[in-house]
């Protein structure tokens, strides 16, 4: 999988730990979800070859790591991002997740990155954990 | 016509009401809708962001290495909310990764306005309106800055 370029249609979650990324009302993503820092890149897990329940169990594996809870993720396509003219790339090494990935070709100028943070998470469903909200 | 609520205060005229009062997309087209925000002070901002503080203020808060929101970037998110112009909707406020406070004004995902207060006496803004967007930097001391509540009224009209 860690040399499988990731194709257009494939779908990408972004995992969410906070709730404070979550508009409640609407349960839409914020775009501070998807803003990457400190390294320009937004680690994300490819939704391939995975069942949902292994993709839930990745994003539990993340949480208890960190420390966090489980709040849900936000779900988008590799295209999507690249209608930023961001990139996702396959990013797996000893100490990741498995199936991580990267969004890459961030800006340098913060407006510019919460400019395509916003359309990300205009284009983002924010799926909860199961009981998590 | 006019549409308005009660114990609301006036902020601009449009053929949509964020509060789903009424449904523009009925009107004629040169109807005129008031569109009335509930009153807010500065107080209820204030407990917010002290709010915002408490949960954000130590690094890693979002799990994914966040720094937490410095002395600084509270004291100038402060200075922020007393420069907000009266009549001005109510933004929601949160944290960035980078430990600055962002306001929120917001109608749907593609219909918004964040900005970004940096301690270096900066704001960060980045705006959505269906295709269009809108993004910059300006210097920030104690003033709001014209240009952006242009472009918060913007989010409330169509």
């Amino acid at each position: 999988m860690g040399d499988v370029p990731v194709d257009d249609s494939e779908r990408l979650s972004r995992m969410v730990l906070t709730e404070k990324h979550v508009r409640k009302e609407s349960m839409t993503l914020k775009p501070e979800a998807f803003l990457p820092y400190k390294h320009v890149e937004l680690s994300v897990i490819r939704h391939r070859d995975l069942s949902e329940e292994e993709l839930w169990d990745i994003g539990r594996e993340v949480a208890q790591e960190r420390g966090r809870p489980l709040v849900g993720r936000g779900d988008f396509s590799a295209k999507d991002a690249r209608l930023q003219n961001l990139d996702a790339v396959p990013a797996e090494a000893p100490g990741l997740p498995r199936n991580h990935a990267d969004i890459i070709g961030w800006p340098p100028e913060k407006p510019l990155q919460m400019l395509r943070a916003a359309e990300i998470a205009a284009l983002a469903v924010f799926i909860p954990t199961p009981h998590a909200i | 016509m006019r549409i308005a609520a009660l114990n609301s205060e006036i902020y601009s005229r449009s053929s949509y009401t964020p509060a789903g009062i009424y449904r523009g997309d009925s009107l004629p087209a040169h109807a005129e809708v008031i569109i009335w925000f509930p009153i807010y002070g500065p107080d209820q901002l204030f407990a917010d962001l002290n709010n915002l503080m408490f949960d954000c203020g130590n690094p890693g808060w979002d799990g994914h290495n966040a720094e937490g929101i410095s002395p600084e970037s509270y004291r100038l998110a402060r200075t922020f909310i007393h420069s907000l112009p009266p009549g001005i909707p109510r933004p929601t406020i949160s944290a960035d990764p980078d430990g600055c406070v962002t306001f929120e004004w917001q109608l749907s995902p593609r219909r918004l306005v964040l900005v970004s207060v940096h301690p270096d006496y900066r704001i960060d803004y980045a705006a959505l309106f269906g295709d269009a967007k809108s993004y910059g930097s300006e210097p920030f001391f104690d003033k709001f800055p014209t240009g952006l509540f242009d472009l918060i009224r913007r989010v409330y009209q169509i």
